[in-house]
């Protein structure tokens, strides 16, 4: 897998912002596209790990499972946040400005971002870990089950 | 279940009637928000027009940062959860029990927000059962979401800066389909909202769910 994504970012990276042509009515700004796409698809699958592992934690009582979930949910928020820039550079040539209030899936994006960074806060708190994890748990798992109301 | 919940519901709202913690303090800081956003928009009847459904939903969410905090002081308080839990109600009913407790409280403060604004921003319905819908969707969905995070939050010693961090994002999604709905009851805005009704029921359906399974495992710390 190391190999693969070693191979597959510089190609991709290549191919987007070099070989692609540019778009007919974005222009350059197209090739954001290839990078905003990805992006919102690994913290999706980052914020439903952290779901995964919320609910496994609840179930199993088992460390791991919190660890994971609590891994995810940081490499999520790093993700969910670059779609947002990207989404906004994205916008500025395109929208002529950097956020537009009647995009109703870029709010709902930052509103996810807004989920995770509270369960993030959450996770700060000085607690019992166990206590800590269960009431992480519960967030995590209404984070991840916001995922398919964002992408309406 | 639900008997143990009216149980529940019936010990909330008496312990409200006999403090009238929402009638002295609660109310008088729902109307304050809304006269403070007259002031901030600077008066202008036109604005505050259009911009009246989203303000009442905030201003609804704000005051229910403070029901919700108040119902969970309720539990708190002299370990009073110890002995919900010892008097053999199951977690489940005790979150439906404190759900529609919470729920009754905030139509009432609804209701009194809806007629103020009615009357200081000048406003006028144009579609009836479009607001009352919208609103019990809505409040179902603020008041299932709030009973769990409020317990989330709790003994942490952090709720009063904590809570709102949790809450308010969860609920942003239904404030947005509460303002399309209530825009359109209002003839604000060129959006079906009944249409919205169908992401509101989900969302309030979902978290409810939620809170009934989960519930239990919180309070077993608090």
């Amino acid at each position: 897998m190391g190999i693969s994504l070693l191979l597959g970012i510089p190609t991709l990276l290549i191919f987007s912002f070099l070989l692609s042509p540019a778009d007919d009515n974005m222009n350059d700004a197209v090739r954001l596209i290839y990078v905003h796409v990805p992006l919102a698809i690994f913290a999706y699958v980052a914020i439903i790990t952290t779901g995964i592992g919320s609910v496994f934690y609840l179930w199993k009582k088992s460390r791991w499972w919190d660890t994971v979930a609590h891994a995810s949910a940081e490499i999520g928020l790093m993700f969910c946040g670059l779609v947002l820039v990207t989404g906004s550079i994205w916008g500025r040539p395109t929208w002529n400005t950097w956020w537009e209030w009647g995009d109703v899936r870029l709010v709902t994006t930052l509103v996810l971002f807004l989920m995770i960074l509270g369960y993030l806060a959450l996770r700060q708190v000085p607690a019992n870990p166990d206590l800590r994890a269960k009431r992480s748990s519960v967030v995590g798992i209404i984070a991840a089950v916001n995922i398919p109301i964002v992408n309406r | 279940m639900f008997r143990d919940a009216w149980l529940v519901t019936k010990k909330d709202l008496l312990i409200e009637l006999r403090s009238r913690i929402l009638i002295n303090q609660i109310a008088p800081y729902t109307l304050l928000i809304l006269v403070l956003f007259g002031f901030a928009l600077d008066a202008d009847t036109e604005t505050l027009r259009d911009t009246g459904p989203g303000l009442f939903w905030v201003s609804t969410l704000l005051v229910a940062i403070l029901a919700i905090q108040r119902s969970v002081d309720v539990e708190t308080s002299d370990s009073a959860i110890d002995r919900l839990m010892l008097s053999g109600i199951s977690p489940t009913s005790i979150y439906v029990g404190k759900t529609i407790g919470l729920y009754l409280q905030l139509i009432v403060l609804e209701a009194l927000l809806f007629t103020v604004m009615v009357v200081l921003f000048d406003m006028s319905v144009v579609d009836y059962p479009l607001v009352i819908v919208s609103a019990v969707v809505t409040t179902l969905a603020i008041s299932s979401s709030g009973t769990l995070y409020g317990v989330i939050a709790s003994g942490l010693g952090v709720r009063e800066t904590l809570l709102p961090v949790l809450f308010l994002p969860v609920l942003a999604p239904a404030v947005i389909g509460a303002t399309r709905a209530f825009g359109d009851a209002f003839g604000r805005v060129n959006a079906d909202g009944w249409a919205w009704l169908g992401l509101l029921s989900v969302i309030a359906i979902v978290y409810t769910l939620v809170g009934m399974l989960t519930y239990g495992n919180i309070i077993e710390d608090t």
